[in-house]
């Protein structure tokens, strides 16, 4: 069985190569290929190949005793607490293993018992945490604070990621297991949330009763409050969680072979462990693990159509997101399709909601006196934020023609001519950035007198916020013409053939397309900026500063309307012509 | 030989199959129906280990499934409705994985003939994605015939197949089941029933609502009447409706 695995996993990896190199005969892959492999050695290998690599962005004082396994226990603690409550807190019975649907098919009805099933998971994983490691060492081999070598470096980090691995593969057979046994979803919640607040109370308890405070030698730097931290959270029923998971990093920090060997020999006996943990658990994961497989298959290839990018499909039927009017307009009817199949929550109560909280939570905020730091902070935060929403929103917000171009056939057939499918198509994302900006926009307004810009003076800046939400989702909505056209005129870079979601070259391929929509959306953008700049200089003079910003927002709104109806006009062209 | 008895498979409080029990000997084929999500598939699943049954025993060729599993899935083969296959390896790299996983010694002399039979020796070196749903549902077909299956599992065997597809895949099972094979499948096709199978068991919500040989089963739901089609002994059969 183990030499089938293997003949599997080497055969599927030698095809993989010899597929991608095979790819490199286009140019567009050899374009992608270079552009990510560019991306790989500036942002990432360069810095870790430079002298002093990673270790130079560390802390100074960053010393190897701050990252001791106590450190690195707390952070596997967090991991794994979070993967735990994740399943112990979902509603399924049967979570199973991850399994792909061809192993279903082959592995499934193959003359296996079902702890050789659970033994082949473990070992197909362990591909994975075997080039993770190797990365990782790759990593952690420059952080100069840290000892030992590249070999102890691997196996250390080998057995940290195997021993995760387990936890990972435990925790839904362990769910599955107590269902069996009568603690199902309502009580397991019930009990888990119990135990662990049982747990976090005890260990407050304990923190309180041991705690020392801080005195300037724990102050003294980053590494010495660290230390300080994480130490004061070792005690009680954690400490005696903690001291295991100390064992696992133990090998990846020894300072030298004979540490490393001496930590070695208990890490791999928690390692064996956990592995007689899982595979002995005897619980059935067939029904979870194909089910499991089928989601994971319909979010892959909802991901490869670019139908969703997190999460899963619905499961349930959902409110409407507003009711559709009859003899609406068909541009109107894709505003609706195309909204309710994004978030539930995205509702205009929702939205409502949200400016009332922000309004009564600034107000609110305004009149104390604690308050002004944090408006200040959400100003700025709101004004990045808004600056992320424009620039990279149209990447997420796929609600057009990226998630719908697998229904291009059906598109077709409509009797509507190819721009009012286009314009339809861009409004939910629009709506969706759109709202998202103007709440944005809204926090910054209300935050406005704590941020003291000097330009904002006398309803200036109020005039700038308000002509800002006005040409936003034009902004929006240009920008969205981009990815669209791309779907267009590029489908293989928007939905990669053979269903392909990574890739060097893949990768290469999206950074070319986002750098080539950012430029295009620049140029775009350049007559409006141009004749705001004329008109307010010309006009600020006569009619002073905010009615010239409102006139010149009028003239950039007329620009942006007209792009965009030449942009959905050629577009709708396109699409009329769009072969697939 | 496959024996079900009292079998039954309840997910939660919902019971996807019921006490089901029959039996299908060397050279049978029992075809399986019933309306979308009368447990068809679950069934399927259940006799062919892919998943546990909540009660029941099954038998595979004298191998009781539940205590003796390697011994039962050495001597069937399961088909599903839709073929799954490994992105990166090829038609030929298919067929030698399963040879691993079943233990078939010089499998290259028994796929050979399997590829020519189906018509897809000239795609052995091609990866699935540049094969036909077709030939992706040959492929998955040739690799569970590979290590010579007593007992065989198809769940909607036609679907995806051309008209010359569709004929030899009848052939296939025909022939394979007058060589001694047990064979047990589902479809909603009732010609592939009329053409193929030796016995019919119509389930419904999980519940077997008859079984026994084509003829039997006609003659329980025509009540005396004569030239009733198949079409009409199942609406009556099974309601004419899902619930």
């Amino acid at each position: 069985m183990l030499g089938a695995l293997l003949y599997l996993r080497l055969t599927s990896l030698r095809n993989r190569v010899i597929a991608a190199v095979l790819r490199l005969r286009q140019p567009k892959y050899v374009a992608g290929a270079a552009a990510g492999a560019a991306y790989f050695y500036f942002f990432f290998f360069r810095r870790v190949a430079a002298p002093g690599g990673a270790a130079g962005s560390l802390p100074r004082g960053m010393g190897p005793m701050a990252l001791s396994p106590m450190f690195g226990a707390v952070l596997m603690l967090a991991f794994m607490v979070g993967h735990w409550l994740f399943a112990w807190l979902s509603r399924e019975e049967n979570p199973g293993l991850r399994f792909t649907e061809a192993d279903i098919c082959f592995l499934f009805p193959a003359p296996m018992t079902r702890r050789m099933l659970i033994q082949v998971n473990l070992l197909g994983s362990q591909f994975s945490i075997l080039i993770s490691a190797l990365f990782l060492t790759l990593i952690s081999g420059r952080w100069g604070f840290l000892a030992g070598n590249m070999v102890t470096h691997a196996i250390g980090w080998w057995v940290i990621l195997s021993t995760v691995n387990l936890q990972y593969t435990a925790a839904p057979l362990t769910v599955a297991f107590l269902s069996t046994r009568g603690l199902r979803a309502p009580l397991r919640r019930t009990a888990g949330v119990a135990a662990l607040a049982l747990f976090l109370a005890a260990t407050a308890f304990a923190v309180a009763r041991h705690a020392r405070p801080a005195g300037p030698a724990d102050l003294a730097g980053p590494s010495q409050t660290l230390a300080y931290a994480v130490g004061l959270v070792d005690v009680g029923p954690m400490h005696w969680v903690l001291v295991v998971l100390k064992v696992v990093f133990g090998p990846f920090l020894a300072p030298d072979w004979r540490s490393f060997f001496l930590a070695l020999a208990p890490a791999l006996l928690v390692l064996a462990a956990h592995y007689l943990w899982v595979v002995n658990m005897g619980v059935s994961f067939e029904d979870g693990s194909i089910a499991r497989a089928q989601r994971t298959s319909e979010l892959l290839s909802a991901r490869r159509e670019g139908r969703r990018i997190f999460g899963r499909a619905p499961a349930r039927a959902r409110s409407e997101v507003f009711r559709l009017p009859d003899g609406a307009p068909a541009e109107i009817a894709f505003l609706w399709k195309n909204l309710s199949s994004t978030w539930s929550g995205f509702r205009l109560r929702t939205l409502l909601a949200c400016a009332g909280a922000i309004l009564v939570g600034c107000h609110w905020l305004s009149l104390e006196e604690f308050g002004h730091p944090i408006l200040r902070a959400l100003g700025w935060g709101a004004s990045i934020l808004g600056g992320y929403t424009l620039l990279i929103g149209p990447q997420y917000a796929r609600q057009d023609l990226r998630s719908d171009l697998s229904h291009v056939d059906l598109l077709k057939s409509y009797p509507l001519p190819g721009w009012r499918i286009v314009l339809g198509e861009l409004l939910a994302p629009v709506a969706i950035l759109g709202s998202i900006l103007w709440l944005e926009t809204m926090i910054v307004a209300l935050t406005f007198s704590e941020l003291h810009l000097s330009w904002a003076a006398s309803g200036v800046g109020a005039t700038v916020l308000a002509c800002f939400a006005l040409v936003a989702p034009f902004v929006c909505a240009i920008q969205l013409l981009m990815p669209n056209a791309g779907v267009l005129l590029f489908p293989a870079w928007i939905q990669p053939p053979q269903g392909r979601t990574a890739g060097i070259d893949l990768l290469g391929q999206r950074l070319i397309f986002t750098f080539g929509q950012l430029l295009a959306t620049l140029l775009a953008l350049v007559p409006a900026a141009l004749a705001a700049g004329i008109l307010i200089f010309a006009t600020q003079w006569i009619v002073g500063m905010a009615a010239a910003v409102a006139i010149a927002t009028a003239a950039v709104l007329a620009i942006l309307a007209g792009e965009l109806w030449i942009g959905v006009w050629w577009l709708g062209e396109r699409f009329e012509k769009f072969e697939r | 030989m496959i024996e079900v008895r009292s079998l039954a498979k309840f997910y939660g409080s919902f019971a996807a199959v019921t006490d089901l029990s029959f039996t299908v000997r060397p050279g049978e084929v029992l075809g399986l129906v019933g309306p979308n999500g009368a447990g068809k598939t679950t069934t399927l699943r259940c006799i062919a280990g892919i998943i546990p049954p909540s009660a029941g025993t099954v038998s595979i060729a004298g191998h009781d499934l539940g205590a003796d599993p390697i011994g039962a899935k050495r001597a069937l083969a399961f088909f599903p409705d839709e073929p799954r296959l490994y992105e990166y390896l090829t038609v030929r790299q298919h067929l030698a994985f399963v040879a691993r996983l079943y233990g078939v010694a010089g499998h290259e002399a028994i796929a050979q003939p399997l590829l020519e039979e189906f018509e897809i020796a000239d795609k052995a070196g091609s990866l699935p994605g540049e094969l036909s749903r077709g030939m992706k549902q040959k492929l998955v077909i040739a690799c569970g015939l590979l290590h010579s299956p007593q007992v065989m599992f198809f769940d909607e065997p036609l679907t995806g197949l051309d008209p010359l597809g569709i004929r030899r895949m009848k052939d296939s099972i025909v022939r394979r089941a007058r060589e001694g094979a047990t064979i047990v499948l589902s479809s909603h096709l009732l010609h592939l029933l009329e053409e193929v199978c030796t016995h019919v068991l119509i389930l419904k919500k999980g519940s077997k609502i008859a079984d026994g040989t084509l003829a039997e089963v006609v003659s329980t739901f025509s009540r005396g009447e004569l030239g009733v089609s198949l079409e009409e002994i199942f609406i009556r059969a099974t309601g004419g409706s899902e619930n």
